[in-house]
């Protein structure tokens, strides 16, 4: 039996902190950059409806692409 | 290094933002060796609109791409990272390169850091395919669907009244530098709209400093500013009804940049340069002989 993982298998169990992932399986991952262009607002909208929460650990940059 | 990138919805970019973290299913893999060499003026791009053509814009529905074989190997982090980009068009979740030599000299002259990274040797994959790259000319993807791919020769003749690079697909230096080259000492035919795109701020400022914007607006280009613009008509001269376009950029479908009645055809760099100097579809190995 195949125990290697493929590149995507490496980077997600990585992510989720698990040793080893397979296919199928449901993984919550931390996700390092998010980037959004000029659909801000409408990210933001869904935000205030996420209620009183603080941006999450990365923060808001204001980078150009 | 490891990393892997997808698109997501406003709300699950909200949630990210509140939260740090996202599910995801783990997806099954496709493997594809790119294997060959590059015929003249065909690139990347072509390599992605050949797969989507060949094999479906949804053979790879919620599967990772990971490309590999010595063809990938020989190639510039620019032509992966279109290649990668064009994973989503044939609905892959993400596509990925191995990191190698090429990867470990485009990090460290970032002030990166890089480790190798690779899938395990005994890896399992839920298909393996093998393109080779000597059996590929420049393609064109004709209006309607990424997947509407054919030799560039099969699309001749077919007017084009407005080419444009855009910032999506590629990484801009690369192919401005392409567009620069084939376009010296020609202009852009009667009619035709030449609008170039770079892809970031760095890509602009690198353009200007190499003389690749000079040469370009020589030739009749109207460059715009960096960012997203005329792929997803956003702005920067959306198309009228009837007009045709080819287009860099990674979607062709009907009404993405602007009219409904416009026609999108997709196409490198190269493909572009020459349908802005004939004004009309062309091959550009007979164009730029």
């Amino acid at each position: 039996m195949k125990t290697g993982m493929t590149m995507a298998e490496k980077t997600l169990a990585s992510a989720s902190g698990l040793e080893r992932v397979v296919p199928g399986q449901y993984v919550t991952a931390k996700v390092d950059r998010l980037m959004i262009t000029e659909c801000f607002p409408l990210v933001y909208q869904y935000l205030e409806e996420l209620g009183d929460r603080q941006i999450g650990r990365s923060g808001v940059r204001d980078d150009r692409v | 290094m490891g990393s892997a990138g997808c698109g997501i919805g406003f709300s699950e970019g909200a949630w990210v933002l509140a939260v740090g973290s996202l599910w995801f299913r783990i997806p099954e893999t496709i493997k594809v060796e790119l294997k060959g060499a590059f015929l003249p003026y065909v690139t990347g791009k072509d390599i992605a609109l050949y797969l989507a053509s060949k094999y479906g814009t949804d053979f790879a529905n919620y599967k990772s791409l990971e490309f590999c074989g010595e063809l990938a190997a020989s190639m510039s982090i620019p032509q992966r990272m279109t290649i990668s980009n064009m994973g989503v068009e044939m609905g892959a979740k993400f596509a990925f390169f191995p990191s190698d030599e090429t990867t470990k000299e485009f990090y460290l002259e970032r002030g990166m850091e890089w480790e190798f990274f690779a899938a395990d040797e005994d890896a399992s994959y839920e298909k393996e395919l093998t393109v080779n790259a000597s059996e590929i000319g420049p393609q064109v993807a004709l209006p309607g669907d990424v997947g509407n791919g054919v030799d560039v020769r099969e699309a001749r003749g077919s007017e084009s009244i407005r080419s444009s690079w855009g910032p999506v697909s590629m990484d801009g230096l690369e192919d401005l530098r392409l567009a620069a080259k084939l376009l010296e000492g020609k202009r852009v035919a009667q009619g035709t709209r030449l609008l170039v795109n770079p892809a970031s701020e760095d890509v602009y400022r690198q353009a200007l400093r190499e003389g690749v914007i000079e040469k370009l607006s020589a030739a009749g280009a109207i460059v715009s500013p960096s960012g997203c613009g005329p792929c997803l008509g956003g702005h920067l001269g959306l198309l009228a009804p009837g007009e045709n376009c080819l287009s860099t950029g990674n979607r062709n479908f009907m009404g993405r940049m602007g009219s409904p009645k416009a026609n999108i055809y997709l196409g490198s760099p190269a493909v572009a340069a020459a349908a802005a100097v004939c004004g009309k579809i062309e091959d550009p190995r007979e164009v730029f002989v």
